[in-house]
């Protein structure tokens, strides 16, 4: 996974695709693309997470991933699936930025974005499906409860694919906390 | 409800095959995924439950001539028609298999392995007809017809309890 920060947004970069989950509380406005992380969907893996100051800022990401051919197989070419919260309503887009700035590092377990509304993930070293990621995404929620955040927010939650072992439950045990943590 | 239907609810509900069946959908090729004459539009309803009919009823119409005598070559014959219409019950299929949700998946994955199997089983039958093994042949087939039952009661319950594809298409 690559990580790009550039001032007004954070981007996690996965071009091979990776299982995500979501959890919203409150009314955050400037979502993109929640519904498709339901285990419903036909999608199970996205491309990219975006948080960011600017509710465009997918839009970037989507470019900068098109741009290098990865994404979702359909008629005449991919289209990346790319998710993302905002937590202003700035209008310059800096998603292609954030991509550009982009490194392979060790993604931090949590980042979060605070404005009129909150928005972070968490990264978890397992091998989880949707449905597990949202289960971590909900528990992760209570990690900026417990930091004392009173506004909406969107939590996604995003697995390495590594098989450890660890149970769901210390999964999301550890992803609160991690929030909690990166808060602080 | 009847031990079968509590078989049926198990599938249904078996999150175990929840990460093969999605990544079948997710692997469907573009051109299968996004065809409507495929889905069924153009008919205002799945084409797929009129699709099996082909192969399905020549296999079954070989098993009957089976139980006959001196009808080995026109089994034979069934059954290789049958394999040649399979396609169009496969690629009709996998067109529908990408609009189903979670719980339908999972019916539709074991659907899917189970016919997968009983066509094998007929492939291996025709062949094994051809080179002269006649009754080994005619077991398969029958195992084949097994496979092709379990396979259509999943069917079945993806359409009539689950309602895969109903009132999709614009009529």
């Amino acid at each position: 996974m690559l990580l790009g920060r550039v001032p007004g947004a954070v981007v996690v970069l996965a071009p091979g695709g990776v299982a995500a989950g979501v959890d919203t509380r409150g009314a955050p406005v400037g979502t993109r693309e929640l519904d498709l992380l339901d285990p419903s969907a036909l999608v199970q893996r996205v491309h990219a997470v975006t948080l960011s100051e600017s509710p465009s800022a997918p839009n970037g990401v989507m470019r900068w991933l098109a741009e290098r051919g990865h994404g979702f197989p359909v008629d005449g070419g991919v289209v990346p699936i790319v998710c993302g919260a905002a937590v202003g309503d700035l209008r310059e887009d800096v998603g292609h930025a954030a991509c550009e700035a982009a490194v392979e590092v060790a993604v931090p377990p949590a980042v979060v974005l605070v404005g009129q509304t909150a928005a972070a993930f968490v990264v978890v070293d397992a091998d989880l499906d949707k449905a597990g990621c949202r289960r971590v995404a909900m528990s992760a929620q209570d990690g900026l409860v417990r930091a004392g955040l009173r506004v909406p927010s969107t939590v996604f939650a995003l697995a390495t694919g590594v098989a450890t072992g660890t149970p769901l439950d210390e999964l999301c045990t550890t992803a609160a906390k991690d929030v909690f943590s990166a808060l602080r | 409800m009847s031990r079968l239907t509590r078989v049926l609810r198990w599938v249904e509900e078996n999150k175990a095959l929840d990460r093969a069946a999605g990544a079948l959908a997710e692997a469907i090729p573009s051109g299968l995924r996004s065809s409507r004459v495929l889905r069924g539009e153009p008919m205002g309803h799945p084409a797929h439950p009129a699709a099996v009919l082909l192969p399905l009823g020549m296999y079954a119409a070989s098993n009957v001539l089976d139980l006959l005598p001196g009808e080995g070559k026109a089994a034979r014959v069934l059954i290789g028609v049958g394999l040649a219409t399979a396609p169009v019950a496969i690629v009709t299929g996998l067109a529908e298999y990408a609009t189903l949700d979670e719980r339908q998946r999972r019916t539709a994955f074991v659907h899917l392995a189970s016919n997968a199997a009983a066509n094998l089983l007929y492939l291996t039958s025709f062949r094994l007809r051809g080179h002269g093994f006649g009754l080994v042949g005619r077991v398969v087939s029958a195992v084949g017809m097994g496979a092709l039952t379990a396979g259509g009661l999943l069917g079945g319950h993806l359409a009539y309890s689950q309602g895969a594809g109903v009132e999709r298409e614009r009529v």
